[in-house]
């Protein structure tokens, strides 16, 4: 299996917290692969840090071979790195379907381009619609594309910001506890969704998550983070033959249900 | 009917206003307060251009947005950056600085005296006199910029606009160059600002630096809030009742001195109503 994100020694300091101490790891193509943690662990940091929203300390990291921890954010996403955030975070005052639309660059968004336009710009604009209609269907919103996003529930508002950073055709989706505050069914749905993307679009995705059964179900590897440090990683099997560890840094609940 | 064509032509000028800072305030969330000296600095360039340098006015209007965009974009490269409330004061400072300038630069600006005897309009051979050509005139250079600010709102700027303005980590998230953007349209709104500038020096034929003091900017903000920020129709309600419902008391009579200050009172109070009771503004659709 490829890697498509090699994380090598990135170190990240916040005064005198080390919240990432020399943290490698790699995530395949076309797999899911997890962090996990407890809280404070620096996932979330490490998530900023690729995606480019904190700037990388020390390390490097590389995509498809190309380094990018001097990316800006933008520049991540359009490199093909889509990212979600712990909260929906969806555009309350669109509707479902203009959300996704966002998530496709135009060239209609320029002034010059937008007050002149033309049949190549209004034609983009329409591929950009009928894309995102078809990113509904997948994710099971499209019944919903005309209503405002305020008006959905949570779970569906989850469902619409995975919509909206998948439009774009990403390589890798990175999602930062995508099944918090999910209730069983819609949690089922979202790993059916997860398994699907990888099985069909051929899709990689990298997950902080603290739900053992999701993790232990869908993962193709799971990494574990403790103190910023990488202290384990590899098939969720391998993971959970070394239950001691898992023991120690998730509590035995965790480690219990992922049985 | 001067009276009313007057009366006409104010609204109009500042419906061009309001136009150009809801590209900014309501559709990108650049709470700028710095509308008024944009709005200064191309009135200025107008007349500095026309008189001074005997600039024909399509010249000027033009030169004239061209130098506030490329001011404005200087100022907004290092302030665009900070957060919103660090943005609100730069922008304050710079409105004191711009109307430090404006009184101190003599050379250019007659300092506190302002500049007279700005030239009409004129086209071809025909030079605009009446107040009705320049009303046609203001009404025409105001609709260009309501059909640019249409096209603007009707394509897909306007949606990347409104990420910005609802949350910019996840609009960069999504890979929009959200930096850049701001900058191109605080530059774009100030340009248009100095437009309406450009149409208020070929008016009045005269400009003074007490149009773009601070009370200028509260007027501006009120009247795109009474009508209704990301709408068309509330750039035209909101300054229409800004300008004509103090105007009516000049026919109820009253002690004069105490009449600014009732117009004063009455733009606040309007303020608060609205707010209270239309936080979307009186045609608008979004909430403030």
């Amino acid at each position: 299996m490829e890697a498509i994100l090699q994380v090598e020694e990135i170190s990240q300091s916040f005064g005198g917290l080390r919240a990432v101490d020399n943290a490698s790891f790699t995530a395949n193509d076309t797999e899911i692969t997890s962090l996990i943690g407890p809280n404070g662990a620096g996932k979330t940091t490490i998530f900023n840090i690729i995606s480019g929203f904190l700037p990388c300390q020390s390390g490097t990291i590389m995509f498809r071979g190309q380094p990018i921890h001097e990316l800006k954010p933008f520049e991540a996403a359009r490199r093909g790195i889509a990212r979600t955030f712990q909260d929906p975070r969806v555009f309350h005052d669109m509707t479902v379907l203009e959300n996704v639309m966002v998530g496709i660059r135009q060239k209609g968004e320029r002034p010059l381009w937008a007050l002149v336009r033309g049949d190549q710009v209004n034609a983009e604009w329409r591929r950009a619609r009928e894309r995102s209609e078809a990113i509904l269907s997948t994710v099971g919103l499209i019944d919903r594309a005309q209503d405002l996003a305020r008006d959905l529930s949570f779970g569906e508002q989850r469902f619409l910001s995975i919509a909206r950073s998948l439009v774009g055709d990403p390589a890798i989706i990175m999602m930062d506890e995508p099944t918090v505050g999910l209730d069983r069914g819609t949690f089922a749905k979202l790993l059916e969704l997860m398994t699907r993307l990888v099985e069909v679009e051929r899709k990689a995705f990298l997950v902080i998550e603290h739900n053992m059964d999701a993790v232990m179900s869908v993962s193709a590897k799971v990494v574990l983070l403790v103190q910023g440090a990488v202290v384990a990683s590899g098939t969720p099997g391998e993971i959970q033959r070394n239950r001691s560890m898992v023991d120690a840094y998730l509590g035995r609940r965790h480690a219990a249900a992922s049985h | 009917m001067d009276y009313t064509l007057h009366l006409v032509v104010i609204v109009l000028i500042y419906a061009s206003l309001v136009v150009s800072l809801d590209l900014l305030i309501g559709h990108t969330g650049i709470l700028s307060f710095g509308h008024a000296a944009f709005y200064g600095i191309g009135a200025y360039a107008t007349a500095a251009l026309t008189v001074y340098a005997g600039w024909d006015w399509f010249s000027a209007m033009i030169a004239a947005a061209a130098i506030t965009a490329a001011i404005a974009a200087l100022v907004g490269i290092p302030t665009l950056r900070l957060g919103g409330d660090y943005f609100i004061l730069a922008m304050f400072g710079f409105q004191l600085i711009v109307i430090t300038l404006i009184l101190n630069l003599e050379p250019i600006t007659n300092g506190p005296f302002g500049i007279r005897n700005v030239p009409r309009p004129s086209i071809g051979s025909f030079q605009i006199q009446s107040g009705l050509g320049m009303a046609l005139f203001v009404a025409a250079v105001t609709g260009i910029i309501f059909l640019v600010h249409w096209r603007f709102a009707s394509s897909p700027m306007k949606a990347m606009l409104h990420a910005i303005r609802d949350d910019e980590a996840v609009a960069m998230s999504l890979g929009i160059d959200v930096v850049r953007t701001k900058i191109l349209v605080f530059a774009i709104g100030a340009g248009f600002a100095a437009l309406s500038g450009s149409l208020m020096a070929f008016y009045f034929r005269f400009v003074t630096a007490n149009s773009f003091v601070l009370a200028t900017i509260i007027l501006l903000w009120a009247m795109l809030f009474v009508g209704g920020s990301c709408s068309i129709a509330g750039a035209i309600v909101g300054p229409a009742i800004l300008v004509l419902f103090p105007e009516l008391f000049r026919f109820v009579g009253g002690e004069g001195l105490d009449i600014p200050n009732i117009q004063e009172a009455l733009y606040g109070l309007l303020l608060v109503l609205v707010m209270i009771f239309r936080p979307q503004g009186l045609v608008g659709r979004r909430a403030a």
